[in-house]
């Protein structure tokens, strides 16, 4: 007699129910009947000797450890956009909510062993989307573009036009430019634990902060205006905005201000010499000025005053660190010869800076600085190789 | 027995084959979709209501559960358009302990093959005629469609109508079913399993799967729906309460 599998399940015979409620009875057959009796069980039972019973392979899907709100006070899951479109992150997957067509459309769901989704944030044209540090097109249900780099998870996240302000768990905030190739344009490090609440001000002027640590901080977006220093590596200055007028230096070890000066305004950016115990400072209203000044004695070096007419928005110093540029609304971008080497030969003067500013301006659509010549001097070759910008640069004579 | 290997040849044949196929495809993917949501296995939102056969069918909208749907039932499509499937089954199983909980049968039967095979007039096997098997034991003729009578008259081809309003009827009573099944209280997956002849060509998706019988099972015998080449017999096996 063969096996069909298993037997003596249905003790007593088969029991139909008819219709639900009338029941039948078959009795087994005389079991003497070997194959009689296996196959009247095994049709009874639903089995056939010369079947195949085959089971699709790929089990089935299990929604149940999926899309859920990952329970995290830290995290950001929710954002509503101006375009009435609620984004929600369950798990590791980013919902789009249309409340007015009232339609749920799934945007993405990570793949692989990859953390859950942490945030979802509108961008302010509600037409595109960040989750963690990827920048998605809802429309057309699209990444525009990953923008990675913090060590560790990005909790919160801030628009403010083409800037998108991160938030992570080691305590810093970058600001990412989507427009550009390397994203990163500043690094805010003033938390010491997990940044948990970002915003930007309306006007885009200042960047609210909170952190595990207990900090609030505000931002001024004018100054982001950060360095760290080159011989002192825990050292970090910070320069303050329009009300603050200050520049900070902090100890990122332990998280305390070493040392404060006032800089009577706008700190827009910092650069330290690398070759000079001095930083540079630059500013805006109402000097516009470049200042340096040695540091820990915080005296003020050199001060050039209207620098730009504009506040300077943005600076940069060259590879070999003597030279550093900067830029401003003026339409200017200029050169300055602030931390210029000493000669080996020990020709060069050990006194009180003397200025020299050499201009060279490019063809420009106007906004040539007027004044270069007023410094005069000897002849630095700033410009020529950047077309329709007035170049104009600086020697600082040691 | 002599004609038991006999297949629609001519091409009105495969016109009803394909499409009697298209029938049974549609009727299992509604049917399965219906359970998985009547028996929780999904949660509610995970479906959407829409129109069908006269009923309001609840459809999964998740793409996950659909695509898995979709592959199953390919198969499935396969195997009727090649005569090769004869059951179909879906096995609910808890999820922890991988016991089968509820076992909803259905059997594919080729009313031409069976017609060579159980009627006595075997001589009338290439007219359209619907003879009914008389194997299953307990049967109820009253449930079954008007049209099966005496298999000896070449009967008229029952049409589109007459067939969804037997899937109408088998539909309600599955949802009825829910009644008196016990409730499934664990968290359950589920299988679908296929039982096929021998010679079938299996795809590499589908392995060969012991047959998830349900232990110390009751069965209930629902209702059937024939187009003009199948026949489709349902039947659920469920768990009796432990305690009895």
């Amino acid at each position: 007699m063969r096996s069909i599998g298993r037997t003596g399940l249905y003790p007593g015979g088969l029991i139909w129910r008819d219709h639900l409620h009338r029941l039948t009875t078959i009795s087994p057959v005389d079991p003497l009947d070997g194959s009689a009796y296996s196959q009247e069980v095994a049709r009874a039972c639903g089995l056939d000797l010369n079947s195949r019973i085959l089971c699709f392979n790929a089990e089935a899907p299990s929604l149940d450890n999926r899309e859920s709100l990952v329970d995290d006070y830290y995290l950001n899951l929710l954002s509503w956009s101006c375009m009435n479109q609620l984004a929600i992150g369950l798990d590791k997957s980013v919902f789009v909510w249309n409340a007015d067509r009232e339609h749920v459309e799934s945007l993405v769901t990570l793949k692989g062993n990859l953390d859950s989704v942490t945030l979802v944030s509108w961008a302010d044209d509600g037409a595109s989307l960040a989750s963690d540090v990827q920048v998605w097109d809802v429309e057309t249900r699209t990444k525009l573009r990953t923008m990675s780099g913090h060590a560790a998870r990005v909790g919160v996240l801030a628009w403010d036009k083409q800037i998108v302000s991160s938030g992570c768990r080691d305590g810093s905030i970058w600001n990412h430019d989507v427009r550009v190739h390397n994203h990163k344009v500043a690094e805010l490090s003033n938390h010491t634990n997990e940044v948990c609440g970002l915003t930007w001000r309306s006007d885009g002027m200042q960047l609210a902060s909170g952190a595990n640590d207990n900090i609030v901080n505000i931002w001024d977006a004018r100054s982001t205006a950060l360095a760290w220093c080159p011989w002192q590596l825990n050292l970090l200055a910070s320069g303050g905005g329009t009300y603050d007028k200050q520049i900070h230096f902090w100890n990122s070890t332990s998280g305390a201000r070493v040392n404060t000066l006032n800089a009577g305004s706008q700190v827009t950016s910092i650069i330290w010499a690398k070759e000079y115990k001095e930083f540079m400072s630059s500013h805006g209203y109402p000097n516009n000025n470049l200042s340096v000044y040695s540091y820990p004695s915080m005296s003020k070096v050199v001060d050039i005053p209207a620098a730009h007419d504009s506040r300077v928005l943005h600076s940069a110093v060259s590879p070999d660190g003597q030279t550093v540029a900067t830029v401003a609304n003026d339409e200017n971008l200029k050169f300055w010869k602030l931390f210029e080497k000493q000669p080996k030969d020990g020709k060069g003067s050990s006194k009180r800076a003397k200025l020299s500013l050499s201009g060279s301006a490019g063809s420009g659509s106007g906004g040539l600085l007027e004044d270069d010549g007023d410094c005069g001097g000897d002849g630095g070759t700033g410009g020529g190789f950047l077309h329709g910008k007035s170049i104009s640069s600086l020697t600082r004579i040691r | 027995m002599m004609q038991q290997q006999q297949r629609p040849t001519n091409s009105r044949n495969q016109i009803t084959l394909r499409g009697s196929t298209k029938i049974i495809v549609e009727f299992f993917e509604y049917c399965i979709n219906s359970l998985l949501f009547q028996r929780g296995l999904y949660a509610p939102e995970y479906f959407k209501m829409t129109k069908k056969y006269g009923l309001n069918m609840l459809v999964t909208n998740d793409p996950e559960v659909k695509s898995h749907m979709r592959e199953i039932l390919k198969q499935v499509e396969a195997w009727l358009m090649a005569c090769k499937v004869e059951k179909l089954i879906l096995a609910i199983k808890s999820k922890e302990t991988m016991t089968v909980l509820e076992r909803w049968q259905f059997d594919i039967h080729n009313t031409k093959d069976q017609s060579s095979t159980f009627s006595t007039s075997t001589k009338t096997t290439n007219t359209d005629s619907f003879s009914r098997p008389l194997a299953g034991a307990g049967q109820d003729t009253s449930t079954t469609a008007p049209s099966l009578s005496s298999p000896s008259k070449p009967k008229p081809e029952k049409t589109e109508k007459e067939i969804q309003t037997e899937i109408q009827a088998i539909l309600r009573q599955i949802t009825a079913s829910v009644s008196f099944l016990p409730m499934l209280d664990e968290k359950c997956t589920w299988t679908i399993l296929c039982q096929t002849e021998k010679d079938a060509e299996v795809p590499a998706t589908w392995s060969d799967a012991d047959p998830h019988l349900v232990h110390n099972a009751e069965q209930v015998k629902l209702r059937s729906f024939s187009t003009n080449l199948h026949k489709i017999d349902a039947l659920v096996a469920y768990r009796l309460n432990d305690d009895l």
